[in-house]
């Protein structure tokens, strides 16, 4: 008889899980990460896990022992198409839970066995000390553990795997809050290279300075929107300006917006509704001319959004970009709108509700980034203008925003 | 220094102070990638490990140089273009650019001539005096039409979603699918669509099109008169096969494609579709079966035109046997409407490339043309419009460009 697990790789890891490790992975294979002081967000007395979602994960577990047993049963040799197609989405859809589920099981029994070490009064203090280190690991473990069962357990928001439309502008502050702005365009785009994304620059309205008013990029790859739409807000600086003489910190901001990337049949724009304005759009165009002015200025009519784009040589380049950057605005209107009409919305929905809200704090003096929605603070504050550290502040937002999820899901 | 290169570049730019930074900044370019490879080059060692995409760093306004992987630096890399012209360029590059604003502005020499590229769909395709310089409008009614192809090449085949957007980035992906997707296809459908660009100039259209469409669907023949046009579209030919060497490094895993880089097979000839006799023309294909699909961009200023109101960056620089045609212009129209009737295209009870119920049905949703031709403008419509008729071409549409005017006439029998 064939092992279950023998099919894992075939049907049993599902993507998401994949998903999961792999960007874990390739975050730890592209940068190191510093050791992070952080405030514990949750003790792990206070699992997240509440007794309706151990019930419920109960009940998942034996439908999954059920299924693995019918399906280990087939023969390889007259497996029957239709009943593995049936069966091994739902059992995919299982593993991703049940798995990291029965792992936690696990790891929380060495937990209480560690516990009892540390509580035995006879004990050897040298033992105990060894026991106290392997207690954080574990507890480390379980969190992450948690968290696996956690994602797997929450319905999937396609919207996530959307790629992500990243909009920021600079706000109160000048030319500080625009210098600003440039460390925060580099930020982002280090941490999208260390996520092996795409990040493409779509236009950029810059002082002399390299100070930047406004940019807008687009970021494309696995789960671009589910990672980055926590950073949507206001962004505060505080520090001395490289201008300021009488060495004054100052505080600016900039706004963040992430908007998810509409695909095709996400949004349908009509073309009749769009005005396209482009330089030397008068004669007659063509062979007759050799313009090198490739810029355009799509209006659409009905909102009056307008995108204007110059950075590339070509024109039809330029007009996809324009367009690109107008749908995830109607996008993001669309949903903006659907997400207010609906009455039980009483949650804030990520990624959609109040852009004007202060989210985080970067303070040079005290070399910290705080951010506010979850009351998180990193003291090494040039590893998260690099990218490297930003993981660490969207694994605690994921985890925070995750939770309330879940203790809002009807079970 | 910057404000005078500004002004001096304005008249060139309809007076447009936006447009003449941009032209500046590409020069800048052009001469920090050319004079000073230590800057680009280690720009593409950090890119490398992201794929192909990120070759178009350049036209990013704040220029990350080497220092784009040195972390402490990341406050300092945003240099503006006068920044660079000022304090980085060094007294030769600062006279060379100089010199390149001279060129443009006191011989009206075109910006692409100067660069030596200009991008066409996902392509850079290399410039060189006198052949002509592609123009947007062509390149976004070539744009367009891939797209209506790709539907007909995912006829049963859902999994295969060829997304232009995304194709540099897919492109690992792809060529992964591609394997298993040509041998399917393969099977299935044993002829190749075949595509004609007559009047091919520097290749841009028919290169395009062999890059953009799934790999080995096609075969596609370009045709033009001028020697020169000839050897640059060749030129283009080998560069873009080249660069795809380059770039794809698990390339040899697919041992049958030693003249394969690009997805599919082009074939440059000279030939003057005007004189030619049908078999001199007929001869240049291998295929008896005919042609599913003919794009030209022919000549179509007419002679007054020509004399009396043109850019001297066009007539100076580009070639009048690639601008000017007799008949209003039209004369290319009417020669290549009668060819592609009578003796090119393929007839309608073998009509289909391969045996599909689906495809009609494509080609009625997505309006796919047998026939592309680029016009001058309205004025020219009545006239293309009649000698289609003529020619029992059934079917004929109009595309505008994004201007609004009339570019391109389309057909079917
Ligand atoms: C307007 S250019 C088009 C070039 C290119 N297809 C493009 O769109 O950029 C026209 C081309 O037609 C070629 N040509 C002119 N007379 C021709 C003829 N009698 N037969 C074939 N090609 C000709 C010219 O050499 C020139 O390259």
């Amino acid at each position: 008889m064939v092992s279950i697990y023998s099919f894992r790789p075939i049907f049993l890891i599902p993507s998401k899980c994949l998903y999961y490790y792999s960007a874990k992975k390739c975050l730890v294979q592209n940068c190191t990460f510093s050791s992070v002081t952080t405030k514990p967000i949750s003790s792990f007395k206070g699992s997240l896990l509440n007794n309706k979602v151990i019930e419920r994960l109960e009940k998942l577990t034996t439908r999954h022992t059920v299924l693995s047993k019918e399906l280990n049963s087939q023969s390889l040799d007259v497996i029957d198409s239709d009943f593995l197609a049936r069966n091994s989405k739902e059992l995919s859809d299982l593993s991703s839970i049940v798995i990291p589920y029965q792992e936690m099981k696990k790891t929380q029994g060495e937990l209480d066995e560690i516990n009892m070490f540390i509580s035995d009064k006879s004990g050897d203090e040298d033992f105990k000390k060894l026991a106290h280190e392997e207690y954080q690991e574990t507890i480390e473990k379980l969190k992450s553990l948690e968290q696996s069962v956690i994602t797997a357990l929450l319905p999937k928001d396609d919207i996530d795997e959307k790629n992500a439309v990243l909009e920021i502008r600079a706000g109160t502050g000048g030319e500080e809050a625009a210098l600003f702005a440039a460390d925060i365009l580099n930020m982002y785009e280090r941490y999208a290279l260390l996520c092996k994304w795409k990040f493409e620059k779509l236009s950029i309205d810059e002082d002399s300075l390299g100070a930047i008013k406004e940019v807008t990029a687009s970021i494309s790859g696995v789960g671009v929107f589910g990672n980055m739409k926590y950073e949507s807000g206001v962004h505060r600086v505080q520090r001395v300006p490289a201008t300021e003489k009488a060495g004054r910190v100052h505080t600016s901001t900039i706004t963040v917006a992430i908007l998810p990337e509409p695909t095709e049949a996400d949004i349908n724009i009509r073309e009749l509704d769009l005005r396209i304005d482009t330089y030397r759009s008068s004669g007659k165009g063509g062979q007759h001319v050799n313009t090198t002015s490739s810029a355009v200025r799509i209006t659409h009519i009905p909102t009056g959004f307008v995108v204007a784009i110059q950075d590339e040589r070509s024109q039809p380049k330029n007009k996809a970009k324009a367009l690109k950057i107008l749908k995830a605005r109607l996008f993001d209107m669309e949903r903006n709108r659907v997400h207010q009409e609906r009455s039980y919305a009483r949650k804030r929905q990520v990624g959609t509700g109040d852009r004007s809200e202060k989210i985080r704090t970067y303070n040079f003096a005290q070399n910290r980034v705080t951010d506010h929605r979850i009351n998180l603070t990193l003291h090494e504050l040039e590893n998260v203008l690099n990218g490297e550290s930003l993981q660490t502040i969207m694994n605690g937002l994921k985890i925070f925003y995750q939770s309330e999820a879940l203790q809002n899901e009807n079970y | 220094m910057y404000q005078r290169f500004i002004r001096q570049l304005l008249p060139k730019c309809s007076h447009n102070v936006i447009q003449a930074k941009q032209e500046i900044k590409w020069l800048v370019f052009y001469i920090n990638n050319k004079y000073n490879n230590n800057y680009s080059s280690s720009n593409n060692n950090c890119s490398s490990s992201n794929n192909n995409y990120n070759n178009i760093n350049y036209i990013d306004n704040n220029i990350n140089y080497s220092d784009n992987i040195n972390l402490n630096d990341y406050n300092n890399n945003n240099l503006s273009i006068k920044e660079i012209i000022e304090k980085k360029f060094s007294e030769k590059e600062r006279e060379i650019l100089n010199e390149l604003i001279k060129e443009r502005v006191e011989q009206s020499k075109p910006l692409q001539y100067i660069l030596g590229t200009q991008p066409f769909c996902d392509l850079e395709i290399i410039t060189k005096p006198p052949v002509l310089i592609p123009r947007w409008e062509t390149e976004e009614w070539t744009y367009q039409l891939i797209t209506k192809l790709n539907h007909l090449f995912s006829i049963n085949n859902n999994n295969y979603k060829y997304n232009n957007d995304d194709k540099k980035y897919n492109k690992k992906y792809n060529k992964k699918y591609n394997k298993k997707y040509n041998k399917k296809y393969n099977k299935k459908y044993n002829k190749k669509y075949n595509i004609l660009d007559i009047c091919t100039g520097s290749g841009c259209i028919a290169l395009s099109l062999a890059n953009s469409l799934p790999p080995n669907t096609c075969q596609i023949y370009g045709i033009d008169i001028s020697d020169d046009a000839l050897s640059l579209a060749n030129l283009n030919l080998a560069n873009l096969n080249n660069n795809n060497n380059n770039n794809n490094h698990d390339n040899n895993d697919n041992n049958n494609s030693n003249n394969n880089k690009m997805n599919n097979q082009v074939k440059f000839s000279k030939l003057d579709i005007l004189q030619s006799s049908i078999e001199e023309i007929k001869s240049l294909f291998n295929e008896d079966d005919g042609i599913d699909l003919i794009v030209s961009n022919p000549p179509y200023i007419s002679p007054m035109e020509y004399n009396n109101n043109l850019d001297p960056d066009v007539k100076l620089w580009e070639d009048k046997c690639a601008l000017m045609a007799n008949d209003d212009g039209t004369e290319f129209h009417n020669r290549i409407a009668y060819l592609a009737s009578n003796y090119l295209l393929r007839r309608n009870n073998n009509n289909k490339f391969h045996d599909d119920e689906n495809q009609e049905i494509i080609i009625k949703k997505y309006q796919i043309p047998q026939l592309v031709m680029e016009i001058g403008g309205s004025h020219q419509v009545e006239k293309v419009i009649h000698y289609l008729n003529k020619y029992h071409f059934g079917w004929t549409q109009i595309w505008k460009d994004a201007t609004g005017k009339e570019r391109c006439i389309v057909a079917r029998l």
